[in-house]
């Protein structure tokens, strides 16, 4: 696991951490398989934290370990200065909305939201005062008789939500929150969705494998893969200093190469590629190693013969293209090495090419001295 | 088609049904339908030896499916939420059962336990034994469910205890399943005639060990006023099961 710099050394407010979510170590196990792997989080009151990460890296097992679906093989995860690692799910003071959001097919939409206030024994009166006061907060009270069967996907995921927050979790846990909705919805609703959390004081902790969700929920990321945190830290730190390749591919789809820093020149790829450092953004990073951060709009194209025979245009082969919309995906070959790399879609590619470096569109990533 | 083929496959259903009302009402059916005149005599000959025989048969049917709930409601909860190869063998071993001759099934119970076949309990086993498949078959997959599973979770998270749980989301979302497995285990066990005759003691015979006898020994009029009674009984029972699952709860907050 890589780790950032502290807080206080970035020039950021230390968030105080005693009354919130905590996980220390946790690492949960199917069988022999690890799913989990000694991964520490925390999430402070009223923040949200984001964990993101492809396909089967652990992200919705952390996520229940949390609720106490799965049971953690080592660890311990700490709610309000309780220790909760093997408490019972129904004594956990934890709000949990699934993907699919899980609301009780056979209620209506107002005795979904007070499900679990009558299982905590709350008296009548205090229950339908909740009941409101949380169908006002999902702008849901028009629809507090209909039945789920009457609800679109975005008012499913409110009732879901209301009913999370009606018992005033301490941690409120959210499992893919939009994926069940159409691409075109999301947006509005991600935006819903980011106004009703903040309205919460609980801890928030959403999965989700959605980097633009992750993003812009998240006050921090949790960054996993293959069951153990990578990278946990601001979006702004992981998209301005990812802690490795994958980090910057997966976040933001940018490369990130091993780079050497020769007096003026960014050395890349075992001296192919030499880069004028006035070409380059240079910034601190918290990584250890120098490296060379390009994303889509880094690079510019050229004929190879039209290039500067400085090393500063890297001739490579092309091996496939891709036209994504908004970019152009090439992977190159250039002597031993291949690389994705994207160009702006309305470049115009041969069978090799010559990249050079946009002037102030690359960052070059130095550890302090 | 499907409409014709749904209505070709009632009228199969029913005509043996309304062949049999008319063989019931008919002073004589040998002179052909209705012959000799329209009787509801045949009914108040039938109904005094047959009634003691129908309370047996509806109690046997209560009893198993009370049984199938206790037994195979919480095997099916096994099978569907531990898979392992014990639990795949468990749901191959419970359909054994249907595989075996009801005269073989029979011997061997009667063989094995002679003790409980005077009280009557043997043949309660033995339809619990015959009907099992079936409700396993019904709830298995309801209970396997991976919507299910993720409802009864909320449903712990927010604080739900493991009977409330069952009670409020297990249970409502199995209606269906447990409709059907109710509906079919009564049925089967109320007419279930193979077990019944090699288990049961002669003096104390079930509705469609009667009905065998009489259609055996009797004029085909009182046989016939026989089986109307039994259907009589069985498909009120049958249909209020079916209506009870479209009451489903509806809460308030």
């Amino acid at each position: 696991m890589t780790t950032s710099a502290p807080a206080a050394l970035l020039g950021e407010e230390p968030i105080a951490r005693a009354d919130g979510l905590s996980v220390d170590d946790l690492t949960v196990r199917y069988g022999q398989t690890t799913a989990v792997d000694r991964v520490s989080l925390d999430v402070a009151p009223a923040e949200t934290v984001a964990v993101i990460g492809p396909s089967g890296c652990g992200k919705s097992t952390t996520l229940r370990a949390v609720a106490g679906l799965v049971g953690a093989a080592t660890g311990t995860i700490t709610l309000t200065g309780r220790n909760v690692t093997t408490s019972d799910p129904a004594r956990r003071d934890i709000g949990l909305v699934p993907q699919n959001y899980a609301v009780f097919p056979h209620m209506s939409v107002a005795a979904n939201i007070a499900y679990g206030l009558r299982a905590r024994g709350v008296d009548t009166t205090a229950r339908r005062q909740r009941v409101r006061d949380m169908l006002e907060l999902t702008h849901l009270s028009d629809l507090a008789d209909r039945r789920p069967d009457q609800l679109s996907g975005g008012q499913r995921q409110r009732v879901a939500l209301a009913r999370a927050l009606a018992i005033r979790p301490d941690a409120l846990l959210l499992d893919e929150p939009l994926a069940a909705l159409d691409p075109q919805l999301r947006g509005g609703l991600r935006r819903e969705l980011s106004s009703m959390l903040a309205a919460t004081d609980c801890a928030t902790l959403i999965v989700t494998h959605d980097q633009r969700e992750a993003l812009s929920l998240g006050s921090r990321i949790a960054l996993m893969r293959e069951g153990r945190l990578v990278q946990f830290d601001t979006p702004r730190r992981l998209w301005d200093d990812p802690a490795d390749a994958f980090v910057a591919d997966f976040l933001s789809g940018a490369v990130l190469l091993e780079a050497e820093r020769d007096h003026d020149h960014a050395v890349a790829l075992d001296g192919l590629w030499r880069v004028p450092v006035r070409d380059l953004q240079v910034r601190p990073t918290a990584h250890g190693a120098t490296r060379l951060l390009l994303r889509y709009d880094s690079l510019t194209v050229t004929e190879p013969h039209d290039a500067p025979d400085d090393g500063s245009a890297l001739i490579a082969q092309v091996d496939h293209t891709e036209f994504t919309g908004e970019s152009l995906h090439l992977t190159v070959r250039a002597g031993d090495h291949t690389l994705g790399v994207r160009v702006a879609p309305d470049t115009r590619v041969g069978r090799s090419v010559a990249l050079t470096v946009a002037p102030g569109r690359a960052t070059l990533l130095l550890p302090p001295a | 088609m499907s409409r014709l083929i749904t209505r070709l496959t009632c009228l199969f259903v029913l005509v043996p049904i309304i062949a049999t009302l008319v063989a019931a009402t008919s002073v004589d059916f040998s002179q052909g339908p209705w012959g000799g005149g329209l009787t509801l005599d045949w009914f108040a000959y039938a109904w005094p030896p047959m009634a003691p025989v129908i309370g047996r048969s509806l109690a046997v049917a209560a009893l198993v499916v009370a049984l199938n709930l206790a037994v195979g409601g919480p095997l099916a909860w096994w099978v569907a939420r531990h898979p392992s190869p014990l639990t795949r063998l468990t749901g191959y071993l419970v359909n054994v059962p249907l595989a075996v001759p009801g005269i073989a099934l029979s011997v061997a119970l009667v063989g094995t336990y002679p003790m409980l076949r005077p009280s009557g309990l043997l043949l309660v086993l033995g339809h619990l034994v015959f009907t099992l498949p079936f409700t396993l078959a019904a709830l298995v997959p309801a209970l396997a469910d991976d919507e299910l599973r993720t409802n009864e979770s909320v449903a712990r998270s927010l604080g739900a205890g493991g009977a409330r749980v069952l009670r409020t989301i297990t249970v409502p979302a199995c209606l269906v399943a447990l409709t059907q497995a109710v509906t079919m285990v009564f049925a089967l066990s109320f007419g279930e005639f193979n077990i019944s005759f090699f288990i049961n003691p002669p003096a104390t015979p079930t509705a469609p060990f009667a009905l065998f006898d009489s259609y055996s020994t009797q004029r085909l009029e009182p046989a016939s006023a026989q089986s109307m009674i039994f259907i009589a009984f069985v498909a009120p029972v049958l249909t209020a099961i079916v209506l009870a699952r479209r009451r489903s709860p509806r809460r308030t907050p």
